[in-house]
């Protein structure tokens, strides 16, 4: 079987800008991989390529064993994209928007409305249901991107800063909920600046600094390679220095 | 996870239609929390516009048969052309609308993230740029459809004709623009050679503008005269193989009651929007994903060289540094969101090219009464325009600084002074645009020297109100909640403002406009105009000052008394 996520060599640049140099990292089924790193280091960039929005200028990324733009079709069936700042049509209400996901991914009529209950009241969004988007707050509406993305279950979830924004109870309630999926066999691949958070979340971390991955593995082998008493901020500062 | 959704059809257009559909729905519920002011204006504008258009077209209709025989013979060519002039507008507002919702909008991000195929994108976006794009073009067809109809005694069959024959001509004519785009963004270079080609079509223009100069020595009464101005335009848009002329005769043919004729148009018509669809489907298909690639490519590069950063650095020569750098501030936020400042620039440079073009016109060769009268509806037209762009652009500028509202807040000079140096930035910039434009109109209509001075005299104090009264009533009703101009307009307070500037247009141009029509109209003697002019020219300008002050000192009174 192929891993969730593979990456060889994959570069990107934009004119002169190297925003991914090289990149080599495997990612395999049912692994919650933190991918971190400075702004501008190209975290964003390889999500991009993962999902099929930016083509690699060389190298050779696949996602459940598809490229993702020869193949995009195929991909994008099982990959599902968070990013920070998702977009959400402000005009329809949460449950309108959660059919119009449901319906773009072909899912029958009877399971959308079966999930939108499940899932709603999951994600303490029952009362909102008939609410236009325009009106809810950030957290409200990173809640309903998350109801509208487990209702199609996909293989593998990129999420770009899941945490960025929202109070306690969601970031836990998220965390929960991605681990639940990768207990189920979904992988998960997220970028988070919140260190302390991924450190003890993570099955596996990733540092990315100028486009390049200076560091990769589980948090005991990070400490094998930079110390035993040292925490993820320790090593993260240590790999990206002077990463601005 | 779910196997079966692997195989899940999905990535049609129904979701996005559906989509599509109950934003419709929910936008026409929420007009019930829009301002009553502002329902009540857009209500009148909807009903005048269509009103005014349909009286110009029955003048022009009657004048038409007035002429005989010429005139009916005039009446299909005139009405290819008009159809040509309104699908080549179709088309270029489609190519305007399509750019930025096929490579800007997160929403195609989010659907190219997900299992929508670009055949589906690319279809729901036709549909989705004729809707955007034709609303303008039925105020203008439907009052012309009422009036040609009227005129020869069938009005509803003809509005029922054009209507029926209008929804493959909006199709085809929006796919062109579509595709235009798609192949723009597709094929243009970049970078200084993208940047070149402005440069390229602005001496194209000029070359076509120099040698459509009409020839010294042209005479002929003044139909002559407008015929040989119309007789290119009548052959181009009069060939046999232009959607538009198959639209006119067809129309024409369901009106006399030629009902094979029609259809025959009418299947034409339709055949080319299907044809127009399958090429939309292909170019999805075969050129889209590259598309978007490059143009993702492209866009992630933008990096600005430190040098040009130096060179471009916040102090201002003359100015305090806080001064410069809050002028330095507004002009870079206004010209790096070109989605922003494109509207108002293409309605200016519209005004620009035609006012450019009155002597290709040969507007300068009218009787005086006709160049005064055509110089001060032409001073009209800068003052709408920069009525629009003061309430669009300056009313919103205050509460746009919303949470970073701080800043400047609690910076030394406070926010008085970032409002000060709002109101000098829209008047400086407002007076120059809107003088520039009515002398340039004034030059090539050739007026005398006392229509050129007071069109340009009224242009300045009109644009210095504007900017006083929008710069104070977006202090007076600032709006820190909201982040889209558009919302911070569309209030009570931007329909206001909107309505105050309009409202003084009209005060301020319309008696000037008079007293010279009446001056060439009824010989009026040389001191009474004098003694007339000075008067009107006066109060107005009194007017114009007036309301600048008031609406700039509410506004600092207001932001005085403002808690944060």
């Amino acid at each position: 079987m192929h891993p969730a996520i593979e990456l060889d060599d994959a570069r990107k640049t934009f004119g002169t800008l190297r925003a991914v140099d090289g990149l080599t990292l495997r990612v395999p089924r049912g692994e919650l991989f933190g991918f971190l790193g400075p702004n501008g280091a190209g975290k964003t960039t390889t999500i991009k390529m993962l999902c099929g929005l930016l083509r690699p200028t060389a190298g050779r990324v696949r996602v459940a064993g598809f490229d993702p733009i020869a193949e995009g079709a195929e991909a994008r069936k099982r990959i599902a994209y968070i990013p920070d700042s998702p977009f959400l049509y402000e005009r329809l209400t949460a449950a309108e928007f959660f059919e119009f996901v449901g319906r773009l991914h072909g899912i029958p009529s009877r399971r959308i409305a079966e999930e939108r209950e499940r899932q709603f009241a999951l994600f303490d969004l029952a009362d909102a249901a008939d609410t236009l988007v325009r009106e809810f707050s950030h957290g409200m509406r990173q809640r309903l991107i998350y109801a509208a993305t487990f209702l199609r279950d996909p293989e593998v979830y990129v999420v770009d800063e899941p945490f960025i924004g929202l109070d306690p109870r969601a970031i836990r309630l998220i965390q929960n909920l991605l681990r639940e999926r990768v207990n189920a066999g979904a992988t998960v691949f997220l970028t988070t600046h919140i260190l302390a958070l991924i450190e003890d979340f993570a099955d596996r971390i990733g540092i990315l600094q100028r486009g390049r991955l200076v560091a990769c593995g589980t948090m005991a082998e990070l400490r094998v390679h930079y110390g035993a008493d040292r925490r993820l901020e320790d090593v993260f500062f240590d790999l990206t220095e002077g990463g601005w | 996870m779910s196997a079966a959704a692997h195989d899940a059809p999905g990535g049609g257009t129904g979701p996005l239609f559906f989509a599509l559909t109950r934003s419709g729905a929910n936008a026409v519920k929420l007009l019930r929390r829009q301002s009553r002011l502002k329902l009540a204006v857009v209500g009148v504008f909807a009903f005048a516009l269509p009103v005014i258009f349909y009286a110009v077209f029955l003048y022009g209709l009657r004048f038409l048969t007035a002429l005989g025989g010429i005139g009916l013979m005039l009446l299909r060519p005139l009405f290819s052309l008009f159809f040509l002039g309104l699908g080549g507008l179709l088309a270029f507002s489609a190519f305007a609308t399509a750019f930025p919702a096929l490579f800007r909008s997160p929403e195609v991000e989010m659907l190219r993230a997900g299992p929508s195929r670009p055949e589906s994108v690319l279809f729901f976006k036709w549909i989705e740029t004729s809707l955007i794009s034709s609303w303008a073009y039925f105020f203008i067809v439907l009052p012309f459809a009422a009036a040609y109809g009227s005129h020869e005694g069938y009005a509803i069959r003809f509005i029922a004709a054009t209507l029926v024959f209008s929804i493959p001509f909006v199709l085809w004519w929006s796919a062109a623009g579509l595709l235009a785009c798609v192949a723009a963004a597709r094929l243009l270079p970049r970078g200084r050679w993208l940047r070149a080609i402005p440069a390229a079509l602005a001496l194209a223009a000029a070359a076509l503008f120099w040698r459509a100069r009409p020839a010294a020595g042209d005479t002929g009464g003044e139909l002559t005269q407008f015929l040989q101005r119309l007789a290119p335009g009548l052959r181009i848009s009069s060939h046999p193989l232009w959607p538009s002329a198959w639209f006119a005769e067809g129309i024409l043919a369901a009106a006399r009651g030629a009902w094979a004729r029609a259809a025959e148009l009418w299947l034409r018509l339709a055949v080319n929007a299907l044809a127009a669809g399958l090429a939309i489907e292909w170019t999805a298909r075969r050129l889209l994903p590259g598309t978007w690639l490059r143009v993702a490519d492209a866009a992630g590069g933008a990096r600005r060289p430190a040098r040009r950063r130096r060179a471009r650095g916040l102090s201002l020569p003359g100015l305090p540094a806080d001064l410069a750098a809050l002028a330095g501030k507004d002009a870079r936020m206004l010209l790096r969101d070109p989605v922003q400042w494109a509207q108002g620039l293409f309605f200016f440079v519209l005004l620009a090219i035609y006012f450019l073009n009155l002597r290709t016109l040969r507007y300068d060769e009218m009787s005086p009464l006709w160049r005064d009268l055509i110089a001060f509806l032409n001073l009209f037209s800068v003052a709408s325009v920069v009525c629009s762009f003061a309430s669009r652009f300056v009313y919103p500028q205050l509460s746009l600084e919303g949470h970073a509202i701080w800043i400047v807040g609690l910076s030394p000079g406070g926010i008085l002074r970032a409002y000060a140096v709002k109101l000098a930035v829209a008047a400086g910039g407002l007076v120059g645009i809107a003088t520039g434009l009515t002398a340039i109109s004034a030059r090539m209509l050739r007026v005398g020297p006392a229509t050129a001075g007071t069109a340009t005299a009224l242009a300045a104090g009109l644009a210095l109100a504007a900017a006083g009264l929008s710069t104070g009533l977006g202090a007076v009703f600032l709006d820190l909640r909201q982040r889209n101009p558009t919302a911070i307009v569309s209030g009570f307070g931007g329909t206001l403002n909107l309505l105050l500037n309009l409202g003084l247009m009209f005060v301020v141009v319309a008696p000037a406009g008079a007293l010279f029509y009446y001056r060439h109209a009824f010989d009026l003697p040389p001191d009474s105009f004098r003694h007339a002019l000075a008067a009107i020219l006066s109060a107005a300008l009194a007017l114009c000052l007036g309301a600048a002050l008031t609406g700039a000192s509410l506004g600092r009174r207001r932001l005085r008394q403002r808690e944060f």
